[in-house]
């Protein structure tokens, strides 16, 4: 094979068969051609994406696609667009390939091949593409030629276009005129700039045209164009439409042959330049204005070199402007300010590019020193350099003066609150510390500042003195408030704050804390606190044992009244009454009542009770479950009910009870239950302890009474036993004496009759006499024995009776006159025996008397036929000779007097006993008693 | 007719009817005389002294001065007179004060005339009588003092014994035995280590008890 040739171009063969690809091979590479193959249609334009081909070859018996849609695809496909496209076909009709060139086919190949020709198309299509190019190549130069040519003949036309177009089209308007003014020519520019159509204007005087004021100089200013100079100056023109318009002329002599002819000029419309100069002259007017309104001093400075371009009066720049400096004017220097003393503004703006604000101490036109805060803002051009300084001076002399007093006020104030005990705080109107002079133990003055005060106290606190704090803010009045506040070592400090509002020319600041450590304060109240709490229960516990001794003092005087009662010989029901009514009183009782037990110890009986109603003893039984409260005394137990509802109920409908609380205390007399001592409460009670006591004391009072009346009772009967045995001995005796008299009489009497009959039969007399008396007092003593004998007995008997036993006693003459008796009242009949008794027995005794007589009379005298009553006076009179007595010297029988006397007022009888020494006793007993005396 | 001695008899009584009784027995014997009445004790010690007679019958009882303070008068005045108690009682210190004064026999009022005359006989030989009642008394009593036990008390301390019976404060003894109250403490203390006992009321007591009083 000969050596590859130089390529010539890529072939691409799409869709032949192995042999034709040979063939194609066969044919083309040696020319020089590579051959590349795709197998299908597909393929083939993918394969031209990536590779570019100069030529397609086509088999038209594709695989997948139609050969036109092949061919129509690589039209469509920028890779394969121009490439020809040359299809290797079978012989095929007309109309097929007519087809196949309207799809776009470059050429077709009709089978079977033949190489040499192959290739030979494939040169001519190669070929033609080439020629192409280069035909399109020259003609784009062509083209290019051409388009320069057309500039240049645009910039000939151009530059051709006659000063008239030119002028035509200019904006100015370019006029001449004579020296008249008529207007000879006018650019058609004038229709711009005053709405007249160019021959509106020529032939008329420019004056026509301006504004009537300008007339006279414009008439001087032609003159001198005329004398032949040039001129500029500026019009004020009144369009068509009565519009002003402003323009700028600048007209020259029109010179021929040397002389002037005319003028000619150029008209400017310089209206808007005109109108923003008006609208910047107003604005500066405006601006001025402004700044003159300004009071404090107002610089507009030129940063490059400090001249003052702009200042208002109150700068008092005014001829300098624009030449003095702002450190020159105001500082008295010469040179700008450093930052060492006072920072220059400018270097500032320059700096940060920034509004600044510093202070400065400046001159005033005396000289005198004044502190000022200037504050400078920044001026850029367009091209964001800085230009200008606008800076404006705020005098604070007077706010420096006043700093400098607060300063040293605070620092006096400081001296005094760093030297007082107490904390001062200042705090924000956020009520966080700015000052506070010394810190609580355990904090630093810099953990203070910044934070609010309110953290610090003990929680309890907190929110109280949040609120006080902001209260104060919010009114500006003072407050005070305590807390506490723990120290780390766990001990508590209390404070009393004052806090006040910090007033600035009536604003309020911030507040101002006092914080003054009370703690000692607080301990010393506390501890009088506590000594008063102990005094108080020490009062409490004085006043429970002043209670409590009272209540002593009361049951003990109750007691001693009851002893008293119990002294006092009155009956049982009384001192019981008495007993039960103390138990009411000391035990807050409604009802206290004093049974007994009766029978077999079943039955109660009420012997004394104090209070409105008596309790029903039945339904308490019922309420306690007990068979009867008497068997409940005999347990000897007392019987607690603090509240009668609360027992539980046995099934049955309780009655209702006055009383809910109910307290039985057995009373114990010798060992055996006499009875017992209901108390009931209206109201439940809670009986204590000492009640129970208190109510068993009341108990054993009770046994007491019944003991000592029961003893006194004893001992009542047994006096009167005792009496009655001792009348009865005293009986005995004398009747043993009698009848042993009259044994010794009856004995001796036969010797003596033997002897002496007279005195015998005296003997028997006496006999007589003294069994006799004998039986009477025998009788007597059997009265005494039996005392309901002595009423059952007729009172005229009964004396009988102790005359006869008197006669025999001592042998005593005595006369008596007994009438028969009425029945008298016993009480009546009893005490007649008595002092008939007692006379007769002091007769016997003490009158040594040998006479007696007795007399009993009725008045008016009984009718012993009638039963009926007897209304009268009943009279004993007993009369002795004996000694008789003074009323002075009765000795031992006194006491009997008294008594017969007594017994007389008892019965309200009258007795009278009438004596005189030596003259004997006459007693006298009458019944009823007669009204002696008158008025007594 | 009476005898030509007969014995001379005082009879004192409170009581009118019983000397009369007695008077009328006297008169049923010839060899008794009454020579003299007395009502009282006061009355019998002057008769006595005046009348002299052999034998009195004398009543225990009496107001003011009592039979035996009167019999022991009558005895120191005229020890010859002969006294017989008569009286009702049958007490045993009666019976033991009587027989202490001097009486020489103690009969009661239920002796017969013809014991009672014996008895004046008797008595005027100097011989005593007894009431069969009186002398079971003094038996009784003789037995008791037998059994009772000794304590060693002096007469002082036994008459101040006797004056704490009574019931007498220590000034009320000292001025009753005309002593000094040191002296009564001293015999009241004396007392009380003999008798074995600690306070006055057990000394009572056990006096009582033992009948340690005379």
């Amino acid at each position: 094979m000969t050596e590859p040739q130089p390529e010539k171009g890529n072939i691409l063969l799409v869709g032949a068969g192995p042999e034709l690809a040979g063939d194609v091979r066969t044919a083309l590479t040696p020319a020089g051609y590579q051959v590349h193959v795709a197998a299908t249609g597909g393929q083939a334009l993918e394969l031209a994406q990536e590779a570019s081909f100069n030529i397609l070859l086509v088999n038209s018996d594709l695989d997948d696609m139609d050969v036109c849609q092949f061919c129509q695809h690589c039209r469509d496909t920028e890779a394969t667009r121009g490439l020809p496209v040359m299809v290797l076909s079978p012989a095929v009709a007309l109309e097929s390939i007519q087809e196949l060139l309207a799809a776009g086919a470059a050429d077709i190949l009709i089978a079977p091949l033949e190489l040499p020709l192959l290739r030979a198309r494939v040169e001519t299509h190669l070929q033609m593409i080439a020629l192409e190019s280069e035909l399109a190549r020259r003609d784009a130069l062509l083209e290019k030629e051409a388009a320069t040519l057309r500039q240049v003949e645009e910039s000939v036309r151009l530059a051709e276009m006659s000063g008239r177009e030119l002028v035509e089209n200019l904006s100015e308007v370019i006029y001449t005129a004579g020296l008249d003014g008529i207007l000879t020519y006018v650019s058609p520019g004038v229709e711009r700039l005053l709405s007249y159509a160019p021959q509106e204007v020529i032939g008329r005087h420019v004056g026509d045209f301006i504004h009537p004021k300008a007339h006279e100089s414009l008439a001087a200013r032609i003159e001198r164009v005329a004398a032949g100079h040039r001129e500029a100056n500026e019009y004020r023109f009144v369009t068509k439409t009565g519009a002003t318009r402003w323009a700028q002329s600048s007209s020259q002599p029109i010179i021929e042959e040397g002389q002037v002819v005319g003028l000619q000029g150029v008209l400017t419309d310089i209206t808007e330049r005109k109108q923003a100069e008006e609208r910047i002259r107003q604005q500066n007017e405006f601006l001025t204005t402004v700044i003159e309104s300004l009071t404090h001093p107002f610089y507009v400075l030129n940063v490059d070199d400090y001249t003052i371009q702009m200042a208002n009066t109150a700068a008092r720049v005014e001829s300098q402007i624009g030449t003095a400096t702002c450190y020159a004017l105001t500082h008295r220097r010469d040179v700008p300010c450093n930052s060492s003393d006072h920072p220059c503004p400018i270097e500032e703006l320059r700096k940060t590019g920034k509004p600044v604000r510093v202070e400065h101490v400046h001159y005033d036109l005396g000289g005198g020193e004044r502190y000022v805060e200037v504050h400078s803002y920044p001026l850029f051009d367009d091209l964001g350099r800085l230009v200008r300084a606008i800076e404006y001076t705020l005098d604070i002399t007077e706010r420096k003066q006043a700093e400098e007093l607060l300063r040293e006020s605070e620092a006096r104030w400081r001296s005094v609150t760093e030297n007082s005990p107490d904390h001062v705080m200042l705090l924000d109107c956020d009520l966080n510390i700015e000052f506070v002079n010394y810190p609580s133990p355990g904090l630093t003055i810099d953990e203070l500042l910044g934070t609010p005060l309110h953290a610090y106290v003990d929680e309890a606190f907190q929110e109280e003195v949040k609120e006080t704090l902001q209260r104060v803010l919010d009114t500006s009045e003072a407050a005070s408030y305590e807390t506490s506040y723990s120290t780390p070592d766990g001990d508590s400090i209390y404070y009393e704050s004052r806090v006040v509002p910090r007033l600035v020319e009536g604003e309020i600041v911030g507040l101002a804390v006092n914080a003054r450590d009370i703690t000692e304060h607080k301990r010393a109240e506390q501890a009088l606190r506590e000594a008063m709490e102990a005094a108080e229960q020490a009062r409490q516990a004085e006043q429970e044992r002043r209670k409590e001794a009272d209540q002593r003092r009361r049951v003990a005087e109750s007691l001693a009244g009851v002893m008293a009662a119990l002294n006092s010989n009155q009956p049982l029901e009384q001192v019981l009454d008495h007993i039960a009514g103390q138990a009411r009183d000391l035990l807050d009782n409604e009802e206290v009542a004093i049974y007994s037990l009766a029978g077999d110890g079943d039955e109660l009986i009420l012997q004394a009770a104090q209070g409105p109603v008596r309790a029903d003893l039945q339904a308490i039984e019922r309420a306690c479950k007990l068979e009867t409260i008497a068997q409940a005394l005999s347990a000897r137990k007392p019987l607690i009910i603090n509240d009668l509802e609360e027992l539980p109920s046995q099934g049955e409908k309780r009655l209702p009870q006055s009383f809910r609380a109910v307290l039985i205390v057995p009373v114990m007399v010798q060992n055996d239950t006499y009875g017992g001592i209901v108390m009931c409460s209206i109201d439940p009670r809670n009986f204590s302890h000492d009640e129970v006591e208190l109510a068993a004391i009341f108990a054993n009072q009770v046994a007491l009474a019944v003991e000592s009346a029961r003893l006194r009772s004893q001992r009542e009967q047994a006096a009167a036993a005792a009496e009655r045995n001792r009348l009865a001995r005293e009986l005995h005796d004398s009747v043993t004496q009698a009848l042993f008299s009259a044994t010794l009489v009856a004995e001796v009497l036969p010797q003596v009759g033997e002897r002496d009959p007279e005195l015998a039969r005296e003997g028997l007399l006496e006999l007589g006499v003294l069994t006799r008396g004998a039986l009477a007092e025998m009788r007597t003593m059997l009265l005494e024995l039996r005392p309901t004998a002595v009423v059952e007995t007729r009172l005229s008997d009964l004396i009988q009776q102790l005359t006869d036993a008197v006669t025999g006693r001592v042998g005593l003459l005595s006369s008596y006159n007994i009438e028969p008796s009425p029945n008298l009242p016993p009480d009546v009949h009893i005490t007649f025996y008595r002092i008939a008794q007692e006379a007769l027995n002091n007769v016997l005794k003490h009158a040594e008397a040998k006479r007696v007589t007795v007399s009993l009379v009725a008045t008016p005298p009984v009718d012993p036929e009638a039963d009926g009553d007897w209304q009268g006076q009943m009279m004993l009179r007993i009369t002795d000779d004996g000694l008789g007595f003074k009323q002075r010297e009765l000795g031992p029988d006194q006491l009997g007097l008294e008594i017969m006397r007594e017994r007389a007022e008892t019965i309200g009888a009258g007795l009278s006993l009438e004596s005189q020494p030596g003259k004997g006793t006459r007693m006298t007993l009458t019944w009823p008693q007669e009204d002696t005396a008158p008025d007594e | 007719m009476t005898e030509p001695n007969p014995i001379r008899v005082m009879l004192v009584d409170d009581h009118a009817m019983l000397r009369k009784g007695l008077r009328f027995f006297l008169a049923g014997f010839d060899d008794l005389e009454l020579v003299g009445e007395a009502a009282s004790g006061k009355e019998a010690t002057r008769l006595c002294a005046e009348l002299e007679p052999d034998v009195v019958l004398m009543d225990m009882v009496m107001p003011d001065m009592d039979g035996a303070a009167a019999t022991q008068v009558i005895r120191q005045q005229s020890p010859e007179i002969q006294v017989i108690a008569l009286t009702s009682f049958q007490e045993e210190d009666l019976i033991e004060r009587a027989l202490q004064a001097g009486a020489v026999s103690y009969l009661l009022k239920n002796v017969s005339a013809q014991a009672l005359a014996d008895a004046i006989r008797q008595a005027h030989e100097g011989h005593s009588t007894l009431a069969p009642e009186a002398a079971e008394v003094l038996v009784k009593a003789t037995r008791q003092r037998a059994s009772q036990r000794d304590y060693g008390l002096t007469d002082r301390e036994q008459e101040v014994l006797s004056l704490l019976v009574e019931g007498l404060s220590n000034a009320e003894i000292a001025e009753r035995l005309v002593i000094s109250i040191a002296t009564v403490k001293f015999h009241v203390r004396g007392i009380l280590s003999k008798l074995g006992v600690s306070s006055r009321t057990e000394a009572v007591t056990q006096a009582w008890q033992e009948n340690l009083i005379r």
